[in-house]
């Protein structure tokens, strides 16, 4: 309930965040650019390497082109930076260790993801993204032993992750990838007593978008990702929403 | 557009070059169906295998599996073949079948390789057999031979194998020490035990071992349990829950969260300990402490464990006498720190006895890994340095002559055993190939002189 909370609380502030960047402050630009990844209606000025690098009479540059009506005059994209967020349900992959003495199991969780991206005018966006997973849980009895009396140990794992990364659009298909590292962090409780364990491994992530809603500056998509921290033996599938808004076009 | 999907599939694809590829390995160990003919026969006595089957034989039919010559142990249970071949060993059960026929048989496997698959062999002449079937214990001579088949897999064995007695083995028992690297295979053989379980053990000894190198750590709440690595890592380890440092779970979590990599549990120092004395005839164990935290909780369990010895040696039933030494393994500088804090611990303890009138409890021997001089100056009584060093004759002669044994570690190739064993002549190597160790001890090896410390 409370990592749903984050993400709804991130979630607002994106939006807010993408109201922001379409208000009064932004509307000088944005008259400019419905829409950063679409050809101006306008075409501007572009500055050619060849109108520096070689004799202007041999090769047209681009605003001569332009100037020329020339149908084969390059679209002209802006960048942005643009900040994201994303809530997922979970499926964590892997097996609790003693599954004969584990009597209760929940491997479906929860993801909360910011980040912010720069959307260069060429096909590769960086980002870097922070989230966190909630990812399993359950309850192991433990027989009576000669170091402890039995009792259940409860069990908690999540990770955070903190992933570099890039994305690309092709169409209305997102695809992203990334490397980073994550902080898996396991909790226990037993017999009273609360310990808590912490591992850093490499992470690396796979997703999939599909964006099914636009507007100028804002875009929601559907997800699908795989995340994989393989030092520490934790991979997760999701499913979610990512809200990105435009803060800045240049 | 075609760029651009090139491009990315590059991107995602490299974690998949870059991951490492230390997975669990596809292990099946062969076996015959509904037990074999061993389920029908009766298991041949501990000594009766210890009389009859010891020796060096040679390989007449099966060369392609054992080589020339083999090794033949036996241990409670079983009859080992141990060759230098792909590190191979086969580990064998004997039983007396209902007619009078002796039958020896179970698996082979290259733990290198995926390589594995069933024997059975039989005893003759037919006169050795019904010896052994009317409870005698007959020596061996030249005319014993273990004759039968092999195969691969599980398929039933049809490839002739023979092997002929030729002579002794060497003296080993007490002497020459092939010490288990933390187990009886690597993390990434095929054998299908997990490094520092209670099954490597087991499977250490039938390889060939007589003394065993476990690696040890201590939980958060402060007992000893065998792990090599300072993380949950998966390649030693699973579980979803089982994460983290050793040292920051409680036996509990670590219990109740964690398998070891092929499913057994991570063992207790002290259910180790206890594991070796009573079910195996293995002559010490090289505790290498991987913390200085854990040098004082081994040593208390060593005290313990002596003492119950010492209790078993003297008393009036020589039956249930045992040998077994312990050594306090320390690798570094850290460790020797955490040594010199235990024993202090130890000796005012002692002091405290003694002021009680009460027996002093040994302090526990050490063997120190890294620097000659000082194995003598901390009064240890084995060094234990790296084969990286080389072999180093002149020091592992200069300790041996105040007393102190060498036991290098860890060696797994054939041919540095082989230099090594003849150049240094040392009183042990610790290896994850001792079935290529032993055997190779036994063709080329020097019988070292022995060390009262380790008798």
């Amino acid at each position: 309930m409370k990592h749903t909370l984050y993400a709804l609380v991130v979630l607002q502030a994106l939006v807010a965040t993408s109201a922001f960047a379409q208000g009064p402050l932004a509307q000088g630009r944005s008259t400019q650019v419905a829409d950063s990844r679409a050809p101006l209606s306008e075409p501007h000025p572009v500055h050619s390497p060849a109108s520096s690098s070689a004799p202007t009479s041999a090769i047209p540059s681009a605003s001569e082109s332009v100037e020329a009506g020339s149908p084969k005059s390059p679209a002209v994209e802006l960048a942005s930076l643009e900040l994201f967020g994303t809530i997922a349900p979970t499926v964590v992959q892997g097996e609790p260790a003693n599954p004969h003495l584990t009597s209760s199991f929940r491997r479906v969780g929860f993801y909360t993801e910011a980040g912010v991206a720069y959307r260069s005018k060429y096909f590769l966006d960086p980002f870097l993204s922070v989230g966190y997973a909630s990812l399993a849980s359950g309850d192991t009895t433990l027989p009576d032993n000669e170091y402890f009396s039995a009792g259940t140990l409860e069990q908690h794992l999540g990770s955070w992750v903190l992933s570099p990364g890039i994305t690309s659009d092709i169409w209305r298909f997102r695809l992203r990838f990334g490397i980073g590292l994550a902080i898996v962090k396991q909790s226990f409780s037993f017999q009273g007593a609360s310990n808590t364990g912490t591992q850093l491994p490499l992470v690396w992530e796979a997703g999939l978008g599909f964006n099914f809603y636009e507007v100028p500056r804002f875009r929601i998509d559907a997800e699908a990702r795989f995340v994989e921290a393989k030092g520490a033996d934790v991979s997760f599938w999701m499913l979610g929403i990512t809200a990105r808004g435009d803060v800045v076009t240049f | 557009m075609n760029t651009k999907i090139w491009a990315f599939a590059m991107a995602v694809g490299s974690p998949f070059f870059l991951a490492d590829c230390e997975t669990a390995r596809e292990v099946s160990i062969p076996g015959f169906p509904d037990g074999g003919l061993l389920r029908t026969g009766t298991a041949l006595e501990r000594e009766q295998l210890k009389i009859s089957f010891e020796g060096m034989f040679t390989v007449s039919k099966g060369n392609s599996l054992l080589g020339d010559q083999a090794s033949v142990i036996t241990k409670p249970g079983t009859v080992s073949v141990l060759t230098n071949k792909n590190a191979g060993f086969a580990v064998l059960g004997a039983a007396c079948l209902p007619d009078q026929r002796v039958v020896v048989e179970g698996y082979w496997q290259y733990p290198t390789r995926s390589d594995a698959g069933l024997v059975r062999l039989f005893v003759s002449p037919p006169e050795v057999a019904q010896d052994l079937c009317n409870g005698e214990e007959p020596a061996p001579n030249t005319n014993l031979t273990l004759t039968g088949s092999y195969s691969d897999g599980n398929d039933i064995p049809t490839k002739p194998l023979e092997l002929r007695w030729a002579h002794e083995l060497k003296e080993w028992r007490g002497r020459f020490f092939t010490v288990a690297n933390h187990g009886a295979c690597l993390v990434t053989d095929h054998c299908g035990v997990s490094t520092n379980s209670i099954e490597t053990i087991r499977l250490a000894e039938r390889t060939g071992s007589n003394a065993i190198e476990l690696d040890v750590r201590v939980t958060r709440d402060g007992i000893p349990i065998l792990f090599h690595d300072p993380m949950l890592s998966s390649s030693l380890v699973r579980g979803l829950f089982c994460n983290g440092q050793v040292n920051q779970l409680t036996f509990a979590e670590l219990r109740g969260s964690c398998m070891m990599r092929y499913g057994e549990q991570i063992p207790t120092l002290k259910a180790a300990l206890r594991m070796m004395i009573d079910e195996t005839e293995l002559e010490g164990v090289y505790l290498d402490e991987k913390t200085a935290e854990g040098v004082l909780p081994s040593a208390y369990l060593v005290q313990e464990f002596e003492a119950e010895l010492k209790a078993r040696n003297e008393n009036d039933d020589p039956s249930d006498d045992r040998k077994f030494g312990m050594f306090i393994g320390i690798p570094n500088d850290d460790v020797l720190a955490g040594w010199h804090a235990a024993k202090a611990t130890l000796e005012a303890e002692n002091e405290t006895r003694r002021n009680n009138g009460e027996d002093e409890v040994p302090i526990p021997r050490c063997l120190l890994e890294y620097d000659a001089d000082k194995v003598i100056a901390e009064e240890c009584v084995a060094w234990g340095p790296t084969w990286t060093s080389g072999p180093q004759p002149e020091n592992v002669q200069k300790l041996r002559d105040v007393g102190i044994a060498t036991v290098f570690w860890t060696i797994n190739e054939s041919q540095f055993i082989e230099g090594f064993l003849t150049t240094s002549k040392p009183n042990g190597i610790i290896t994850a190939r001792a079935a290529t160790l032993f055997h190779t001890y036994q063709l080329i090896g020097t019988v070292p002189d022995p060390i009262g410390v380790l008798q």
